[in-house]
């Protein structure tokens, strides 16, 4: 009954790590392709400043051997010639270009101008341009990054395990003591049962009749909760359910009860209409059980406790102390946020509303302090049999 | 001596220098004269290039100075002004005609080519 919190603990670390691990690889790896783009870039620049040397070179040699045509060697880049109007000579680009900048860029594609001081063969600038191919460093830093990745994940993971281990342990063996616990208990609670009950047979003295009662009433106490431990830890699901009549084991409960009932002083009125549900019988008993104990402990002495079974609900309303609405807050908390240990309901709380979402009921709470609260089950057509 | 003669040349030149005769004789107005030893018009025209920077700029320049001609307005370096003299004033009709001609023969865009 503890995996679950521990398995949620667990997520949440791994979450946790491996969400800023991923975030602060790709941080890295976009720092990586910044730089790497800056140096392709550079150097780059540098390629295209030796090719414009190099071209203005060959327009001076034209200039002066102007007989012969001139055929220029693109290697590659896209090349503009431009007068002092900036108008072209002769020209691959087809649209306006920025003037007012040196080297730029444009969609990935570097651009660089080069403006003469003498005007050979009439030309004032050229600009001269090449597409930066940023994939290579895409799959260079992927074939880096990723496996890196994938390593400080596992170490992780692994980090993980052994970091918890300990935990675990503790829980394993808190689980195995409460397993190994409930079964001991069975047989000292069935021996000071029985021993009462024939106490209670041979002890005729009324002052004596009392203390017997406290016993048994200790003992009845001691095996709800007995039952209670059976259910969470050994409870066998999936079992098939059946119809079951649940004016029945209403009954089946209050009698169990009925010590206690009779201790307190309480008067039990009940309207109970025939009703079968399709349930699994030890989940109502449990239900049940920790609804009415509920509504005996926290009740007045000489209290009233009113049972009102339908075909569409069950309503047990006591006149007892009530539920304060930090405790009703929790039930409501807990019925809808789920599985959580931490909220203090104690058991029987617990396992009513366990039941309750295993069987799709709805949980109603009338109560206010010292006016006695009211718990109404509804439950869907579904299961009425 | 040389002085006279090319005005001589040229005053005979500008007789012809209708629009209806100019128009196929660019060789006749300019070449004819400029090929002897008369700076060569196709270097004439990178060096005006090369000063202007533009095609437009050069020829709005060379219309000006043709009909015009002083030592300052020159493109060419002054030891050829020296032993040429300066250029014979053309008129504005001429002008009109034959630079369009001109500049369309050594047309620079003509003669690059990207490979
Ligand atoms: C009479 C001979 C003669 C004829 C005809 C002639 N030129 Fe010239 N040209 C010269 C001489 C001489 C020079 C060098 C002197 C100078 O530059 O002023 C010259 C120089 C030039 C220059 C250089 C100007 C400079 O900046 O110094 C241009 C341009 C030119 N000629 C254009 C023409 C054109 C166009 C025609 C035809 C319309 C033409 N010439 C006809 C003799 C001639």
């Amino acid at each position: 009954m503890y995996e679950k919190p521990l398995k949620a603990a667990l997520r949440q670390f791994r979450i946790l790590y491996l969400g800023s691990l991923l975030l602060l690889f790709l941080l890295l790896a976009f720092l990586a392709f910044t730089i790497e783009k800056e140096r392709l870039i550079s150097d780059e620049t540098r390629n295209m400043d030796r090719y414009l040397s190099d071209l203005e070179q060959t327009l001076k040699d034209h200039h002066f051997r102007h007989f012969d045509e001139l055929v220029i060697n693109t290697k590659g880049y896209r090349i503009g010639l431009y007068d002092i109007d900036h108008l072209p000579i002769i020209t691959q680009y087809s649209h306006n270009l920025p003037w007012s900048e040196i080297t730029w860029m444009e969609k990935d594609v570097l651009y660089s101008r080069h403006d003469f001081s003498l005007y050979f063969l009439g030309v004032t600038s050229i600009v001269i341009s090449k597409k930066i191919e940023t994939t290579p460093i895409l799959i260079r830093l992927t074939s880096v990054f990723v496996p890196l990745l994938w390593m400080m994940a596992l170490v992780g993971y692994l980090l993980s395990r052994i970091a918890l281990k300990p935990a675990r342990n503790a829980f394993e063996t808190v689980d195995t003591f409460i397993k190994h616990a409930t079964h001991d208990l069975n047989t000292p609670i069935a021996a000071i049962l029985s021993n009462a009950r024939i106490l209670e047979e041979k002890i005729t003295e009324p002052s004596l009749q009392r203390f017997v009662q406290r016993i048994s009433i200790g003992a009845k106490t001691l095996t709800g909760l007995y039952e209670d431990l059976v259910y969470l830890n050994f409870r066998p699901h999936p079992l098939i359910p059946k119809p079951e009549g649940i004016k029945a084991l209403i009954h089946e409960q209050l009698s169990l009860l009925e010590t206690l009932i009779e201790y307190k002083k309480l008067s039990v009125m009940t309207d109970l209409s025939e009703i079968k549900l399709t349930i699994y019988a030890d989940d109502f008993h449990r239900l049940l059980n920790n609804l009415l104990t509920n509504a005996i402990k926290y009740n007045k002495p000489k209290g009233l406790i009113v049972l009102t079974l339908t075909c569409e609900y069950l309503s047990i309303k006591d006149s007892g102390i009530g539920l304060s609405e930090v405790e009703k807050q929790k039930i409501h908390e807990r019925y809808w946020r789920g599985e959580s240990f931490e909220t203090g309901l104690g058991i029987g709380m617990e396992i009513v509303i366990r039941v309750c979402k295993t069987y799709n009921l709805t949980l109603e709470i009338h109560s206010a302090k010292n006016q006695g609260s009211e718990f109404i089950i509804r439950w869907p057509k579904s299961l009425i049999a | 001596m040389a002085k006279i003669s090319y005005r001589l040349v040229l005053g005979i030149l500008l007789l012809f220098n209708m629009p209806a005769f100019a128009k196929e004789s660019f060789e006749h107005a300019c070449v004819t004269c400029h090929s002897t030893n008369i700076p060569d018009l196709e270097m004439i025209y990178f060096r005006y290039l090369q000063t202007h920077g533009s095609t437009k700029r050069s020829q709005k320049a060379m219309r000006l100075y043709l009909l015009n001609p002083t030592i300052q307005g020159s493109t060419l370096p002054p030891q050829v002004l020296k032993s040429f003299g300066l250029h014979p004033p053309l008129s504005p009709a001429l002008l009109d005609q034959m630079l369009p001609l001109y500049f369309e023969r050594y047309d620079v865009k003509k003669r690059i080519q990207f490979k």
